[in-house]
């Protein structure tokens, strides 16, 4: 008899069996609770004396951190886009995240703003590693699914019975 | 509970009666066991209809929770609301082409077009509706062995 696997899973909800599931939960709402924290304190010290350079620093960091994690799931675990291959996936998390980074590099003034080097550089950098982990991995997967698409249509034929 | 079997000679075919008091849910499952095993499953059309709808195995493309209920995707774009959980029909399902690809969803392997490898150890499949249904991690070797992928 089947086992109801509505019960198994890190973040099912249920007692945790084991100790790296606790403390794995512990870190996962931990963050959570950091990142408000922070959130309000940032607030708070900006109701009282402004928006302060360290306040946007910190600030911007903690929008990169939300929006990567935002994205990651909308471009790779949101049902609509998983119609399309990974490889254009992880490319359009990377154009999208550019923007959000870039937007957050001038606000919170981590590279000089007068230096339009430093943004090219900053660019480039990204642009070229995103574009050859793209490459990389869509190859790979790509010979990958060519190989999982023969085995099911072999299986198919053997149902068939041909 | 009593179980009679009664064999008569010339019976060209299994009939099978489930006698119960009016409402006994019990009886509409085993009812319900019985019919999967004869290759047909019973669903209610969307919309809280009480018109009862027996579908052959062969049209069911996946079976899905949502909203707390199983619901039976079939070739033509019907869906059917069942009225067993989705672990009871992957029991009753056992030894068809039906399979399990993760907490939410059941998938008959006839219905699957293509097979697409994610990262993170999850599969994509592509269904004869044109639908993407992802295999989690923890379903992935099964559904792999079923179709004969060894690594």
């Amino acid at each position: 008899m089947a086992r109801n696997r509505e019960q198994d899973g890190f973040l099912s909800g249920y007692d945790n069996r084991n100790i790296g599931s606790a403390v794995g939960m512990g870190l996962l709402t931990g963050s959570l609770i950091t990142v408000i924290m922070l959130v309000l304190s940032i607030a708070v010290g900006a109701a009282i004396s402004g928006l302060s350079d360290w306040m946007r620093y910190y600030l911007s960091y903690i929008v990169a951190g939300l929006a990567g994690g935002i994205l990651q799931q909308l471009w790779f675990n949101y049902h609509p886009t998983m119609r399309f291959a990974y490889s254009a996936r992880l490319l359009g998390f990377g154009i999208t995240y550019y923007v959000v980074l870039a937007a957050c590099a001038y606000f919170g003034s981590w590279l000089p703003a007068g230096n339009p080097w430093a943004w090219a550089t900053f660019s480039i950098i990204f642009l070229v590693i995103f574009a050859a982990v793209t490459f990389i991995i869509g190859v790979s997967l790509k010979k990958r699914g060519i190989e999982y698409t023969e085995r099911l249509d072999e299986y198919h034929a053997k149902r068939r019975g041909e | 509970m009593n179980v009679r079997m009664i064999e008569e000679p010339g019976c060209r075919e299994i009939e099978v009666t489930v006698r119960s008091a009016p409402g006994d849910s019990r009886a509409a499952r085993i009812a319900e066991r019985v019919r999967s095993m004869f290759g047909r499953l019973v669903g209610y059309a969307d919309g809280g209809s009480i018109d009862r709808l027996v579908v052959p195995l062969e049209s069911v493309i996946s079976i899905e929770t949502a909203e707390k209920r199983a619901w039976i995707h079939t070739v033509g774009g019907k869906r059917l609301e069942s009225p067993m959980r989705l672990y009871e029909l992957e029991d009753a399902l056992e030894g068809t082409e039906f399979v399990r690809v993760s907490r939410q969803a059941l998938v008959n392997l006839d219905h699957v077009m293509g097979i697409r490898p994610e990262p993170n150890g999850r599969l994509a499949l592509k269904m004869g509706n044109e639908d993407i249904v992802i295999v989690s991690r923890s379903y992935v070797s099964d559904l792999k062995g079923r179709i004969g992928i060894t690594h």
